[in-house]
């Protein structure tokens, strides 16, 4: 009996190990791959311009975050993968935050995929080296690099002012700090832009209120009224949850629009204040509204998703979003004819009522600079953002291209019409992203989006709001100065 | 010489496991510590690496980033109230749940089946379940309306004010803590010999000279962890409210778990949300260290 004991012992023993070593030896066998995945790399990049080899085995994933865009990029993949045999594998990891923490995550890992869709801007995603950089490949082929919509390009590429931004940050990387002028990362995908309220045109008829865009801010008030009088809905929806929707998407360019270029520049760059009266509004917009009872109940509480549903089922007459939100109203079952669009008004007497909103590119597509494939993912990107790349992509996933596709024809009819009322010709507002994207760098408007939402609660007023507001600006000029 | 081959054995038999921890465990433990104190990328953490000092910590902690510090020890407090009302609602329910199991006869499996449904159901569905109940519309204040009782409904949903958010939130907190404590405190009176009562029952004591003679000096020790879970518990709080509230309205249910989140994987800003961390670790650690020495020092 304790014989057998004992050798029971020596074979769980002599499993143990066995079982060690074996883990040993797959740990060995990954990091052998990686020293070849490394060498297999540089060699590639130093060869990234030629053809791919038409009987290749090679299958690239492709991370992404948005479901309506997958079709889109389906559809290039199976073109892609006659043509080179290459196959590109889609997986979507929805909603955006969940995507943008797996993406944080895997950049922190090193394990990135071979291509991954990222938010616009420059270097945006890139995490240090980990993109692939496009400049050389863009100049080598002007045509296909003029193929691109200025602005959708300009929003990817490096300039003066970002890099002057990331020297003056101590914190940020020293990759950062060594960027160069004209480097880009990543490809946009699309264009778009926010600044867009739609409207339910059935409720706006049942309250007897116009269908046309509304000359002013004022008048557009107004509507909002009418149509709580006749009909007890609401007048306007957007996420009261989602930090920096109202601000992003509608408030700063009201302020670019009633104060011009100087002011607006004055207020980002914590020179202006808040509590001025020219700035004000901002806040007393959304406290007027509150008083009203123009916004509906829970609005504070609802995401993104939950405020454009809440539009769909008739609940409100007003609802602010993006070129792109379109495809989110149809997808919850609103016929074109039942929704009418315009740009956000404008205030009384702004110095800018007639702004366009130029279209920037909103989604880029990143090449992993540190995966095997480099070569194989380029030509995927390539081939995406090439004519017939982005006819099948907008085509498939109901998508503005980013490409300023010749044959219009090819297109889908609606994708056709709303590209035609799109001005691409560059304004102040689309040249100057950095300006605009303090909203989401400087700590003062996270706790915009606090305040803006006590306004709306009715627990501040929008002059304390506001007043709150410039204190934290005047702090954050102290630390600045330390 | 057979008992240290013996010895040998078991520790080549816990080998694995050890490696294990030590790789997964203690190196990440480490390194996430080394990370707090350097300015660090996603991508090269090691390469961009900086020696930052105490900077992450001045950032949320002396003003650095004044919105950060504002928001951070709100959170902190509103943590210590969801701890505090966990401690104050929980246990003493939990322990009086546990008599009354241990005393019923009549569908006592049942009962323990159903307290320990919050336990065993897919978090996720159970909070969505509960912003139904919490929503303008849901059934709180349908039930409020319903009896009349107008001037208690919260027009923007229990999660949409400022006033109610928090509270609704400790609410929910508190249903699914119950099962955990519960459990504790069942096993704790099972393990209580009757024999003790019989006799007490015999020497004439009265119940409340029972329970504090017989029951408590057990029920003592298993009291301090359950304050000790709850109080870790409260302090890592961050699932029910990041599906819920994301900390709003205008920041009324922040708490420092969704702050290091979103600090983590919103703004990419990894040591300070590693800096977070660690405080937050020592601030529980203390409060659990006290709880601990209160609760044991007349065992």
């Amino acid at each position: 009996m304790k014989k057998s004991g004992t050798q029971f012992k020596w074979i769980t023993i002599a499993l143990c190990f066995i079982l060690v070593f074996t883990l040993a030896a797959c740990g060995e066998k990954k990091a052998a791959n990686a020293g070849s995945e490394n060498t297999e790399n540089s060699e590639k990049s130093e060869n990234n311009t030629e053809n791919v080899n038409p009987k290749s085995d090679v299958k690239l994933t492709m991370w992404g975050f948005k479901v309506a865009f997958d079709p889109g990029f389906k559809a290039v993949a199976d073109e892609f993968k006659k043509r080179t045999d290459v196959t590109v594998e889609t997986q979507i990891i929805t909603p955006d935050d969940a995507y943008n923490q797996k993406v944080q995550a895997a950049a922190t890992v090193n394990d990135l995929p071979d291509l991954y869709l990222y938010w616009n801007g420059p270097a945006a995603g890139s995490f240090d080296g980990t993109a692939y950089e496009w400049s050389q490949e863009l100049n080598a082929n002007p045509e296909w690099k003029n193929s691109f919509f200025p602005s959708a390009l300009a929003g990817q590429t490096v300039a003066q002012a970002n890099i002057d931004e990331w020297q003056k940050d101590e914190k940020i990387s020293q990759w950062l700090k060594d960027r160069k002028v004209d480097e880009i990362f990543g490809l946009p995908i699309d264009v778009g832009t926010f600044y867009t309220i739609y409207g339910n045109a059935k409720l706006l008829k049942e309250a007897g209120v116009p269908t046309d865009a509304p000359a002013t801010v004022e008048e557009w008030i107004e509507r909002m009224k009418m149509v709580k009088e006749k009909t007890g809905k609401a007048g306007f929806v957007f996420s009261g949850k989602t930090d920096s929707v109202y601000e992003n998407w509608m408030a700063n360019f009201q302020d670019y629009m009633k104060n011009g270029e100087e002011s607006f520049t004055k207020l980002m760059n914590r020179e202006g204040n808040m509590s001025d009266q020219q700035h004000l509004q901002q806040l007393k917009f959304i406290e007027d509204l509150a008083k009203a009872k123009l916004f509906p109940d829970g609005m504070v509480n609802l995401d993104i998703d939950q405020s454009d549903q809440l539009f769909a089922r008739g609940d409100a007459a007003y609802s602010l979003g993006g070129t792109f939100t379109f495809a989110n109203f149809s997808a919850l079952g609103m016929k074109s004819e039942d929704v009418i669009s315009f740009r956000v008004p404008a205030y009384a007497g702004s110095v800018k009522p007639d702004v366009t909103a130029v279209p920037f590119g909103l989604v880029q597509l990143i090449v992993n600079n540190k995966k095997k494939h480099v070569k194989e993912a380029v030509d995927f990107v390539k081939f995406l953002t090439s004519e017939e790349g982005m006819v099948l992509y907008a085509n498939a996933a109901f998508d503005i291209p980013s490409v300023n596709v010749q044959d219009k024809s090819k297109l889908h009819p609606a994708i056709e019409s709303m590209l035609s009322s799109l001005s691409m010709e560059d304004n102040w507002w689309s040249q100057n992203g950095p300006i605009r994207d303090k909203v989401f760098t400087n700590p003062e408007w996270r706790k915009f989006h606090e305040l803006k939402q006590k306004v709306l609660l009715g627990s501040l007023t929008a002059e304390d709001a506001a007043k709150s507001f410039d204190g934290t600006v005047a702090k954050e000029k102290a630390n600045e100065k330390k | 010489m057979n008992k240290r081959k013996e010895m040998v054995a078991g520790y080549a038999m816990i080998a694995p496991a050890i490696l294990l921890y030590l790789m997964v465990g203690l190196v990440t433990l480490l390194f996430s510590i080394w990370i707090a104190f350097q300015h660090v990328n996603a991508g090269s953490l090691i390469s961009s690496a900086k020696f930052a000092g105490f900077d992450n910590f001045k950032d949320f902690l002396w003003g650095g980033d004044s919105v950060a510090t504002g928001m951070f020890f709100s959170a902190i407090k509103n943590n210590l109230i969801i701890a505090a009302s966990l401690i104050v609602i929980v246990i003493p329910l939990s322990l009086v749940l546990a008599v009354l199991l241990q005393n019923i006869r009549w569908f006592a499996k049942g009962f323990r089946t159903i307290f320990l449904i919050p336990m065993v159901t897919a978090s996720v569905a159970i909070f969505y379940v509960w912003q139904g109940i919490y929503d303008p519309a849901g059934a709180l204040n349908t039930t409020l309306s319903a009896f009349g009782l107008d001037a208690l409904v919260a027009k923007n949903g229990w999660l949409g004010e400022i006033n109610t958010a928090l509270p609704a939130i400790i609410a929910q907190t508190c249903w699914g803590a119950i099962p955990a404590t519960l459990i504790l405190y069942v096993a704790g009176l099972q393990s209580v010999d009757t024999h003790l009562y019989e006799s007490a029952d015999i020497d004439g004591a009265t119940a409340l000279q029972k329970l504090l003679h017989i029951t408590w000096p057990v029920l003592r020790p298993i009291t301090a962890i359950a304050v000790i879970m709850t109080i870790n518990g409260a302090m890592q709080i961050f699932d029910n409210i990041w599906l819920m509230t994301k900390g709003g309205p205008a920041g009324s249910t922040q708490v420092v778990n969704v702050l290091v989140y979103q600090d983590a994987f919103a703004s990419g800003k990894l040591s300070r949300a590693n800096a977070m961390g660690w405080t937050v670790f020592l601030v529980t650690f203390l409060f659990s260290l006290i709880s601990l020495k209160a609760l044991r020092s007349k065992t």
